[in-house]
């Protein structure tokens, strides 16, 4: 299986969902964010060497970290390097080797997020309540919808207002997941551990368990064990 | 039958070749094989092959009532017919005239990302080398004839020459020895340098002809089904299996090249030790 976690807007928590939900799948999580990298870097080859032909697409998937991870280049010549269209073929390798293929999207609506969602089996949309997250939302789920990615869950993020989940789930057309605004989850991210690892008691750690199981529902026939 | 206008004409070194196309009552699929000795260079959207174009040509559906008319471009000389057009089967009504959108197909619609080449500071290296030919530029009259051997080749378009060999320009590199100078050659090899378009080419030529191995091999149905899907799909089977008909022909054309080139340099024997004396 794999999954994009889409959003639009930049800034609104792709990154941490992405890398929680990929270690409670205990899936590879994919840093898609060819032009600003910001899930833990490490040594060896990255994306930028994959999609240069430099590196096989398996091989350059780092299993030492606390989520599996097919880390990214971080220099303007590495994005450049590269050729993005072989980045489907490159997850899809993954997900051949490792079963579960989570995609941490970039922002925007350029190539390198369509591509995430051309190769996804459905996709996790995140945005925080700010109309400019939203309406930016709106726009990727729209080409979601073009790239048929189907919409598992949109995660409301960095709120535990319920008031807003209402109109969002209607705005958007998907069940909707809060995340509250802890700090256990940047203290997390900053040490390179999903919350679960850290504070598995936090409720933060709870909406990502909540997210991870509805995927597993909705998509359970199409992970594979790797 | 489909009538066939061809035209080829040489400027800047380039040459320039128009097809046009014109119908003959049905939609037909085409398949136009460059027959050049050099490889295509395709017309460009987003920095990546317009739909249709492939390494050795282009693939697309002449209307039944009308003309396609196609252009690109090659280093080899024109001489004789530049292209073989092949008619493939009829399009019937309401069947798409296209492949489903492919990776290239969103890369091509949504635009590529990638941070214009502008924004891409230099290596290290190359600035230096970049400062070195502007002071030597700036002494030019007092340069010794070493000064002016080691800023050969350092103006500041040749010094942007390795940032041209992204996928974007990846098959005009297809004449690997015009674009790549040792200078290069041996300043290759940092993780985040592109890599060097005799590598690229190689690279993706190898990629290729393993394609069409495990096509070759596949005895079974389940495995020519999963060996397909790997390969794109039947159309993309095709065209990577016409590819590498144009890669043979380049591949041997390289290797007579490089072969006379080894023979010039098994011959050549220069007694520089004796030349040191007239300096």
């Amino acid at each position: 299986m794999i999954l994009a976690v889409t959003g639009g807007k930049g800034g609104v928590g792709k990154s941490t969902v992405a890398y929680n939900l990929a270690a409670h799948l205990d899936g590879v999580v994919v840093d898609g964010d060819l032009g600003m990298a910001d899930l833990p870097a490490s040594h060896g080859p990255d994306l930028h060497d994959v999609l240069a032909g430099r590196a096989d697409p398996v091989e350059a998937v780092r299993e030492d970290t606390p989520v599996a991870l097919l880390p990214c280049g971080r220099t303007l010549a590495g994005a450049r390097s590269g050729d993005l269209s072989e980045f489907v073929a490159t997850v899809e390798a993954v997900e051949r080797a490792y079963g579960t293929v989570v995609v941490d999207s970039p922002a925007g609506l350029r190539a390198d997020v369509g591509l995430p969602l051309y190769a996804a089996d459905a996709c996790v949309v995140v945005t925080t309540p700010d109309e400019s997250a939203l309406a930016d939302a709106v726009r990727v789920r729209e080409l979601a919808r073009e790239l048929d990615a189907g919409l598992v869950r949109v995660v409301l993020n960095r709120t535990a207002d319920d008031a807003a989940v209402e109109s969002v789930t209607e705005l958007l057309g998907a069940p909707v997941i809060t995340v509250p605004d802890d700090d256990a989850v940047a203290q997390a991210q900053a040490a390179g551990q999903p919350v679960c690892r850290t504070r598995s008691d936090c409720d933060a750690c709870r909406s990502f368990e909540r997210l991870a199981s509805a995927v597993d529902r909705e998509l359970g026939p199409q992970r594979r064990v790797s | 039958m489909v009538t066939t206008e061809t035209n080829a004409r040489r400027e800047d070194g380039v040459t320039l070749v128009t097809v046009r196309l014109t119908g003959d009552g049905v939609a037909r699929r085409v398949r136009v094989d460059n027959r050049l000795d050099g490889p295509v260079w395709p017309p460009r959207c987003e920095g990546r092959p317009a739909t249709g174009w492939d390494e050795s040509g282009y693939e697309g559906v002449v209307p039944a009532e009308g003309c396609l008319s196609l252009g690109y471009a090659t280093p080899a000389p024109a001489e004789g017919t530049p292209v073989a057009v092949e008619p493939l089967d009829v399009v019937r009504d309401g069947e798409p005239a296209t492949d489903d959108d492919s990776p290239t197909d969103v890369v091509q619609r949504l635009g590529d990302p990638a941070p214009p080449r502008e924004a891409v500071p230099l290596p290290e290296i190359d600035r230096q080398r970049a400062g070195d030919a502007e002071a030597s530029n700036d002494d030019a009259p007092s340069s010794t004839p070493t000064d002016g051997s080691d800023t050969e080749g350092a103006t500041e378009s040749e010094h942007a020459q390795p940032f041209e060999t992204e996928p974007a320009g990846d098959d005009q590199c297809d004449a690997p020895g015009d674009v790549l100078t040792d200078e290069w050659a041996v300043d290759r090899g940092g993780a985040d340098r592109p890599a060097d378009p005799v590598t690229a080419w190689i690279d993706r030529v190898e990629r290729r002809v393993s394609t069409v191995e495990r096509l070759d091999d596949a005895a079974s149905i389940p495995t020519m089904a999963d060996v397909l899907a790997d390969a794109g799909g039947l159309d993309a089977s095709r065209r990577t299996v016409r590819a590498t008909a144009a890669d043979r022909r380049r591949l041997l054309a390289v290797a007579d090249r490089a072969r006379r080139l080894a023979d010039r340099v098994a011959a050549s024997d220069p007694e520089l030790t004796t030349m040191e004396r007239l300096r």
